[in-house]
């Protein structure tokens, strides 16, 4: 799989919040997107993922262009900013709407990924009575399920005890390893670079480097 | 590519997403529909009691009461004029239920949902169409509530209008034929409901949910005082029929606006849809 972002720009009410960015990322790989509040390492990824169109260039996934060949990435999971879940769903019930939705993930993976990431998928209580770091191992359980693609993960280690954390890095590297394109945005230096083969450091909305 | 398989999936999130959050408040146009009830039943009781009339009124007769509307407003210095409350708490009332889920799932859990359904216009045709079975459920909530009325009180649950009180009130309508008043008292009003809805869905896009609903309950009490193709209140009241008032609307006509914006306003909002962001309640842009 080969992603590529040609010249993207993106205005928002006159704020140039995505400026010319050109990308390429390639399957098995992770990139750390490295960036100040407000840099635009979320905008990007809304970007990658189809959730925003673009003032001018263009996200294309094995050629097809986002917008115009297809509507969104046709395998990605997502986590951007805080996991947004039906509040009286159980973290199982959730998953298996999204599931349905993305055209049939079986019920054993959906448990699979719910205990991997620390949940327990026999569990009732509804999400709206999560802790932050629950709801937070939903969102990657979430963005993972199915084993997409590509993987956009947006501060997937905020508000996770660090046993979680670990085993949250293992996963993303098993998942690199099966040659899927993984993009997280972290705060934390240490883990980002870690965990990434390839920084990307964006800074008012423009690529100022990357490794 | 649209698909139909997709909208089912969509469709079928809206129904229990959507549909048990705006139940309960649905419920609320059972009490609208039974203070009409009452006032219908006050006005034939003082009939009966004057000797106008001999008995109570069918679902029929209840049924056209309710939408009935008003009379063609004419601006005089002796005119008086008075809202016609009900008609208006109901239409307001369905703007109001059917005007918010599709933007807030839009903003909130929506951002999932399409991100893995993987179809922007399914999931807006989706949206229209939680929004269309949501307005034909208002309707049946009225005429289930009149119905269980008159079972209720031992009444006549026909398609017959009640000579002696339409005498009263609008003697026009009793040379209405029987497909003539089902297009004036159902057809006309439940089409227009559903046109007010799709405008109201691609406004809420386009501005926000709260202007959106603002400007249908505008039109609605501009309705009221202007008689005109316009404002689509007016097809919603048959005392506006060009039967009953010259200057009111053709049933034919407005049914062919009525099926107009809709195919006009659904190509619309599919191609703002295609190109709206998704951007969460968390930006400050």
């Amino acid at each position: 799989m080969e992603l590529v972002i040609k010249d993207y720009t993106k205005i928002i009410r006159k704020v140039t919040v995505l400026d010319q960015i050109n990308l390429t990322l390639t399957g098995g790989k992770i990139y750390g997107l490295r960036g100040k509040n407000g840099s635009g390492k979320t905008m990007l990824m809304r970007a990658i993922t189809g959730l925003i169109r673009p003032t001018a260039g263009y996200v294309a996934i094995d050629g097809k262009k986002i917008g115009k060949d297809i509507d969104f990435p046709q395998s990605v999971g997502a986590l951007i900013e805080n996991p947004s879940f039906i509040q009286e769903y159980s973290a199982m019930d959730n998953l298996k709407v999204l599931a349905n939705l993305s055209g049939g993930i079986p019920e054993e993976d959906i448990r699979s990924i719910l205990e991997r990431v620390g949940l327990n998928a026999q569990e009732s209580k509804p999400f709206g009575r999560f802790s932050l770091g629950m709801k937070q191992k939903l969102g990657i359980a979430a963005a993972v399920m199915g084993k997409p693609q590509l993987i956009i993960l947006d501060e997937p280690i905020n508000a996770l005890d660090e046993y979680t954390v670990e085993r949250i890095k293992e996963l993303l590297l098993e998942l690199r390893n099966e040659d899927r394109i993984i993009l997280v945005a972290c705060h934390d230096r240490e883990e980002l670079d870690y965990l990434s083969d390839v920084i990307i450091h964006i800074q008012e909305g423009r690529i100022v480097n990357d490794r | 590519m649209t698909d139909k398989t997709k909208i089912g999936k969509y469709f079928s999130y809206d129904i229990n997403q959507g549909g048990w959050r705006e139940l309960p408040k649905s419920l609320l146009l059972i009490a609208i529909t039974l203070l009409v009830i009452l006032q219908a039943d006050k006005y034939i009781q003082t009939l009966i009691e004057y000797g106008y009339c001999e008995k109570y009124g069918t679902f029929l007769d209840y049924l056209a009461y309710f939408f009935q509307g008003d009379y063609v407003y004419e601006l005089s210095a002796s005119s008086v004029f008075v809202l016609p409350i009900y008609w208006l708490a109901f239409h307001a009332f369905v703007a109001y239920i059917v005007g918010f889920y599709p933007y807030e799932d839009f903003v909130q859990y929506g951002r999932m949902s399409i991100l893995y359904g993987k179809d922007r216009v399914s999931w807006w045709l989706a949206k229209i169409l939680w929004q269309i079975l949501s307005v034909a459920w208002c309707y049946l909530l009225v005429y289930g509530t009149i119905a269980g009325y008159i079972i209720c009180k031992h009444r006549l649950l026909s398609w017959k209008l009640t000579e002696e009180i339409w005498n009263n009130l609008s003697p026009e309508l009793l040379n209405y034929t029987t497909t003539d008043l089902i297009v004036v008292i159902v057809i006309l009003p439940v089409l227009t409901t559903i046109a007010i809805t799709v405008i109201q869905g691609v406004v809420a896009f386009w501005k926000t949910p709260v202007v959106s609903f603002m400007l249908v309950n505008a039109m609605l009490v501009v309705s009221v005082y202007s008689t005109s193709y316009l404002w689509l209140g007016n097809y919603t009241m048959w005392l506006r029929n060009d039967r009953i008032s010259p200057e009111g609307i053709s049933p034919v006509i407005a049914i062919l606006i009525d099926s107009v914006l809709i195919v006009i306003f659904l190509i619309i909002g599919i191609r703002q849809f295609k190109r709206v962001d998704f951007l969460g309640k968390v930006d400050g842009l």
